[in-house]
């Protein structure tokens, strides 16, 4: 199975096959294009070409993810006492035009339940539809279609058992600074956020879910920064990555030894065939390739 | 925590969306080659070349092996003879192996089921050269086959049993969905793709489900093609060309 995820102008790959002792990673690496993207089967095929030049694809099954910014976020109340689909169907004809639902799909998601929101995620339909036509033209399979931090997420939880703790967060650093965070408590999403790390404090920028606890995490990532935090105690642990193949900022996070603060890169719990030593660090970008290893107990 | 994914419908979502569109061709119907090449590769170059020699060939080796049997049958070889496979009706063999494939223990698992009207091949693996030995003896005993047994130690040990088959196949008449077979039989994440139903099974669901795919005839069924294989999942898979049996 091939994954490819977008982030910023690299499409970082991540390919698999089964084995008696598990996946085998047989593939991996990032490309980058200055002018394409999944909104054209065109560029889709492109992007797939230049991959296949660089791993042998036996059985063309596929998994994408999304970069955050090909897609847009919102959310909406629900509480306990109205029917959901009434509430979403009396935003949607509040808030958007007519023309929004003819170009894009819609996707609500519930938070966790003492929030009483949905998280939604709205995808313009042609990166669906460009898809689904570059694989029919490879005879292939597309099997998930997720965006960056939410396939991160699955590697933590397949790959590194965060589905068995009480609470866990994906940090993901990004480039200019500019960091994203996915909160879970109880198997349950509290909060999706962003902020935009300076020298030594934090703004908080955009939030969906609990924006107490986005606020209480800034706090610490402040804290972080200025060097007085010695473990998160928002999550009782983080999953962290950096998505735009620098890796000082990672490297600092790491070695910075708090106690409860993981390397999320699902090459660290996988066979892989490659030859030579692997950087972790530079490689943590393909945890938004997770995507591909839902449903397996790595 | 749900898993995203855009493929599905728009609306609410539910924790997990098994949506996928696939657009893999069916596979080529098998051929054995050897104990080991599962599928009969394209020809070779030359291989035309053969074929053109078939309509002489063919009635030279009919006539070889009706001489053969001659001889062998009027006592030139008696004692040797192993007890005939053909006693055994296709439906009892079928029965034999699902019925094997429902007694491995532990140390051995399916890698591959395949039935098709013309073979069945079974690939079991294990750690334990020793279980698949004696694995390998009985159903030598049993089936009338013979059994091979190959390995490296990344892999561990492979026992491939292909037993060719041949029976009349038929229409199916007044079925029951096979999508509501493996509803009945629990089976979760069962998907139409195509021409074909697959379903994620597990090792120990594969025995009743073939079980009863028997007991309904559709094995039977002229266009069935029941593989399990270990999949992307390390699980069990099950594809069903239920182009008329939906």
């Amino acid at each position: 199975m091939l994954a490819i995820s977008q982030a910023y102008n690299a499409f970082n790959f991540l390919h698999w096959t089964p084995s008696d002792s598990g996946p085998l990673v047989t593939g991996f690496g990032n490309l980058t294009f200055s002018d394409c993207d999944f909104s054209t089967a065109a560029s889709v095929n492109q992007i797939i070409a230049a991959i296949k030049a660089k791993i042998t694809l036996d059985l063309p099954i596929f998994a994408f993810s999304l970069d955050a910014s090909k897609v847009f976020f919102s959310t909406t109340p629900a509480p306990k006492d109205v029917d959901p689909v009434d509430i979403l169907s009396w935003q949607i004809n509040q808030s958007q035009d007519e023309r929004f639902q003819e170009v894009m799909n819609s996707f609500h998601y519930p938070l966790a339940s003492d929030l009483e929101m949905f998280l939604n995620i709205h995808i313009p339909k042609v990166i669906k539809k460009s898809i689904i036509e570059s694989t029919r033209q490879y005879k292939g399979e597309v099997r998930f279609v997720s965006i960056g931090i939410f396939s991160a997420e699955n590697c933590a939880r397949y790959c590194f058992k965060a589905g068995d703790l009480k609470s866990y967060m994906i940090w993901r650093m990004g480039k200019y600074n500019i960091d994203q965070f996915l909160i879970i408590e109880d198997n349950a999403l509290q909060a999706y956020f962003s902020v935009k790390r300076s020298p030594d404090t934090v703004k908080l920028l955009e939030t969906w879910g609990n924006r107490d606890l986005a606020g209480e995490v800034a706090g610490e990532i402040e804290k972080y920064l200025k060097g007085d935090l010695t473990g998160f105690r928002s999550t009782e642990r983080v999953f962290v990555y950096q998505a735009d193949h620098k890796y000082l900022d990672i490297r600092k996070v790491i070695e910075a030894a708090l106690d409860n603060v993981t390397l999320l890169n699902p090459l660290k719990v996988l066979r892989s065939e490659s030859p030579g030593k692997i950087n972790f660090y530079k490689t943590s970008y393909l945890a938004e390739t997770g995507l591909i290893f839902r449903g397996l107990d790595v | 925590m749900f898993d995203l994914n855009l493929l599905g419908k728009p609306g609410i979502q539910p924790q997990v969306v098994e949506t996928a569109y696939s657009f893999i061709e069916q596979k080529p119907k098998p051929a054995v080659v050897s104990h080991h090449e599962e599928y009969a590769e394209e020809p070779p170059e030359g291989a035309m070349e053969s074929r053109r020699l078939a309509p002489i060939l063919i009635p030279l080796l009919i006539l070889l092996v009706m001489v053969g049997v001659y001889f062998f049958n009027t006592g030139l070889n008696k004692t040797a003879l192993p007890e005939e496979r053909e006693s055994l009706s296709v439906q009892d063999e079928i029965s034999q192996v699902i019925s094997m494939l429902g007694n491995l223990s532990d140390k051995v698992y399916l890698q591959r089921f395949l039935l098709t009207p013309e073979i069945i091949l079974v690939n079991l693996r294990s750690d334990d050269q020793i279980e698949l030995n004696m694995l390998s003896a009985e159903l030598e005993d049993l089936l009338k086959v013979q059994c091979r047994i190959s390995g490296s130690k990344e892999f561990g040990v492979l026992l491939s049993i292909s037993i060719p088959i041949e029976y009349e196949s038929r229409e199916l008449n007044d079925t029951i969905p096979v999508k509501k077979i493996m509803e009945e039989q629990g089976l979760s994440e069962i998907r139409e793709t195509g021409l074909t139903i697959s379903a994620t099974v597990r090792n120990e669901d594969i025995f009743p489900l073939l079980q009863r795919l028997l007991d309904d005839g559709y094995i039977y069924y002229k266009k069935c093609w029941i593989e399990c294989r270990v999949d992307e999942n390390c699980l069990f898979q099950l594809l069903y060309d239920a182009s008329a049996t939906k």
